[in-house]
């Protein structure tokens, strides 16, 4: 670097805490995208790492305590606690990106309609959206699942169900203006059908705030379906699956036994942390740079 | 005069606005010859821009359009949507006063180009591709092939505006309708894009309708201007006529805010415009005029034929064409 101008000082170099207080915002989101891709490799590779198998139960190794073998410890069917942790990624996050991709490929268009034509379309969508929020959600899940059977194609189902009206509303709301922008007036201009406009001008530039949405909104489903399962819906065991998980160790918490709750307890809330974070740091990223 | 391209009768366009009426336009007649380069000028809030989008009836839903508007002798007003979109941008193209807001930051600029032209004229996707990149050439942007295709925001400001032309041009309009094309770019850029114009539209043999408020550019680029004011055409005519000899008071004081070079002194039109939310009895610019009369708030004026081709709403006209 060239030398200073004339009589500035150079300030003191900080000290390594106060750097580390200061991470700056693309390091934040690298860190956290990182841990996430971590996570998510972890789950994809699951089946080729060196583990035991997540669902074979083993009478005489109930709630063992972490060992070498068992680094986790076991549950009270004799499963491996870290085997089924790690597999538990894939059950957790495949049900929650799907239900939310459901719910966006769903939702979005919806919410494009109803913003760029407003009028009766709009009223009626955004009535059925109302309507599809005023139900308590873990009730109706409930509810639905004790009728409609414990499956996970119905737990994805009434996930999307929640997530529909959050994106057609943000779409909508981010439509209103763009109706009015110079180049879906240009769009028109140019002689597009008012369908072509809303699909290939407008839905496209909506979707910055649905990004910046949609960890957030993974990380609520896999609250959602870890909550459900806890109360036995939902997943059911012997699937790998961190509420269902939790549930079987709790009774024996009070033993002394955490390990068979406490490890997918753990699991659960790192990824929800970092789903809200990457989610933040998102929405942070996208008001700078409106 | 030559043939008419396009004939406007008692255009009126309303908005309601809760229990109010905004009058934007109140009975504009005119009429663009085919061939020519008629320039529309008039401040902010004269209807120029409405009238425009009233051609193409890209209206909010709040409107309400009356009159005729005859293209090629075709009505638009009564044609139906899918008609009327092969009207727009194939027929009719028009240039947005924002260049670079008026491109779809998400598309490169190559396949908005393409997409306009597959939509007029039913060509493939490759074709239309080839095409695009020789209209970005034609309208003066080096490597075109490369630039087709960047988006947008690589562009800048008077390579958007060229780009834009180079859409409006690609499906070879015989109208071609340029609102403000030159704001916002620096005077070097403004020549260069105002003469691009002039050069696609002589090219095509299409005609323009330049929309501006910069009355050295109708000078310069137009032969036929039409100065409105609150929603109605004041004077017509050839450029030279209308600069020269103005027949219509409002002309006439527009032209002297451009005159004047006192530089201490801010030259206006003193006065303010017409509530737009009331109907007219009288002459809109009665309000402002230092000739006014009793019978310029009573009765509106009718266009009077000043010279050959040259129309001015004035009760005074004569008088003021020979003043």
């Amino acid at each position: 670097m060239s030398a200073l101008a004339g009589g500035q000082t150079i300030p003191e170099r900080p000290s390594l805490l106060q750097r580390m207080m200061r991470i700056n915002g693309a390091l934040r989101v690298r860190l956290n995208l990182g841990l996430l891709a971590l996570i998510i490799l972890l789950g994809l590779l699951a089946p080729l790492l060196p583990l035991h198998d997540p669902v074979r139960p083993n009478p005489l190794h109930r709630f063992k305590p972490p060992s070498t073998e068992h680094p986790f410890g076991t549950d009270g069917n004799g499963m491996d606690v870290l085997s089924r942790t790690i597999h538990a990624i894939r059950t957790d996050f495949a049900l929650a990106i799907s239900s939310v991709a459901l719910g966006i490929i769903v939702g979005a268009p919806l919410g494009a309609l109803s913003g760029y034509f407003g009028g009766r379309l709009d009223s009626v969508i955004t009535r059925i959206t109302e309507v599809f929020q005023g139900f308590p959600q873990i009730l109706f899940g409930m509810a639905v699942l004790a009728a409609a059977g414990n499956t996970m194609v119905n737990l994805v189902l009434i996930l999307a169900f929640y997530n529909v009206p959050v994106y057609s509303k943000m779409v909508r709301s981010v439509t209103l203006p763009l109706r009015e922008a110079d180049f879906v007036q240009a769009a028109r201009v140019a002689g597009n059908s008012p369908l072509s406009v809303v699909f290939r001008h407008v839905l496209p530039n909506t979707l910055v705030p649905v990004f910046s949405q949609l960890p957030l909104s993974c990380a609520y489903a896999a609250q959602m379906i870890a909550g459900l399962s806890f109360i036995g819906l939902g997943v059911a065991i012997p699937t790998p699956e961190w509420g269902s998980m939790i549930q079987l160790g709790a009774n024996q918490l009070v033993f002394g036994k955490w390990w068979a709750s406490i490890f997918p307890g753990l699991a659960l809330f790192i990824s929800v942390w970092l789903l809200n974070n990457v989610s933040d740091l998102f929405g942070s990223l996208v008001v700078r740079r409106g | 005069m030559s043939v008419s391209l396009l004939q406007i009768e008692g255009l009126e366009l309303q908005f309601r606005v809760g229990r109010e009426t905004v009058y934007a336009l109140r009975g504009v007649d005119l009429s663009v010859g085919a061939g020519t380069r008629t320039a529309i000028v008039g401040e902010s809030g004269s209807g120029k821009t409405a009238l425009t989008l009233s051609l193409l009836r890209l209206l909010p839903p709040n409107a309400q359009l009356r009159g005729s508007v005859r293209f090629r002798e075709r009505e638009l007003l009564t044609l139906d949507e899918a008609e009327l979109r092969q009207v727009r941008g194939g027929q009719i193209a028009m240039i947005f006063q924002h260049a670079q807001a008026a491109l779809n930051p998400l598309l490169p600029v190559g396949r908005q180009i393409a997409d306009v032209c597959r939509q007029h004229s039913g060509i493939g996707r490759a074709e239309a591709w080839e095409r695009a990149v020789e209209v970005l050439a034609a309208t003066g942007i080096q490597q075109a092939v490369a630039r087709a295709r960047d988006y947008p925001h690589q562009y800048s400001g008077g390579m958007a505006q060229r780009a834009l032309i180079a859409m409006a041009l690609v499906c070879e309009p015989q109208l071609l309708i340029a609102d403000e094309p030159t704001s916002g770019l620096d005077v070097a850029v403004q020549q260069q894009v105002l003469a691009l114009v002039e050069q696609v539209v002589a090219r095509l043999d299409a005609t323009l309708l330049l929309i501006t408020h910069d009355l050295a550019v109708v000078a310069d680029s137009c032969d036929q201007i039409i100065v409105m004011y609150a929603g109605e055409v004041m004077e017509t005519g050839a450029t030279a006529q209308v600069l020269e000899r103005p027949a219509n008071p409002y002309t006439a004081a527009l032209l002297a805010c451009f005159e004047q070079t006192d530089e201490a002194r801010m030259p206006f039109i003193p006065g303010r415009t017409p509530d737009m939310r009331q109907p007219l009895t009288g002459c809109s610019f009665a309000g402002r005029c230092a000739m006014t009369r009793d019978i310029c708030h009573q009765q509106r004026p009718q266009p009077l034929e000043v010279a050959p081709g040259h129309f001015s709403a004035c009760h005074f006209a004569q008088e003021v064409v020979n003043a």
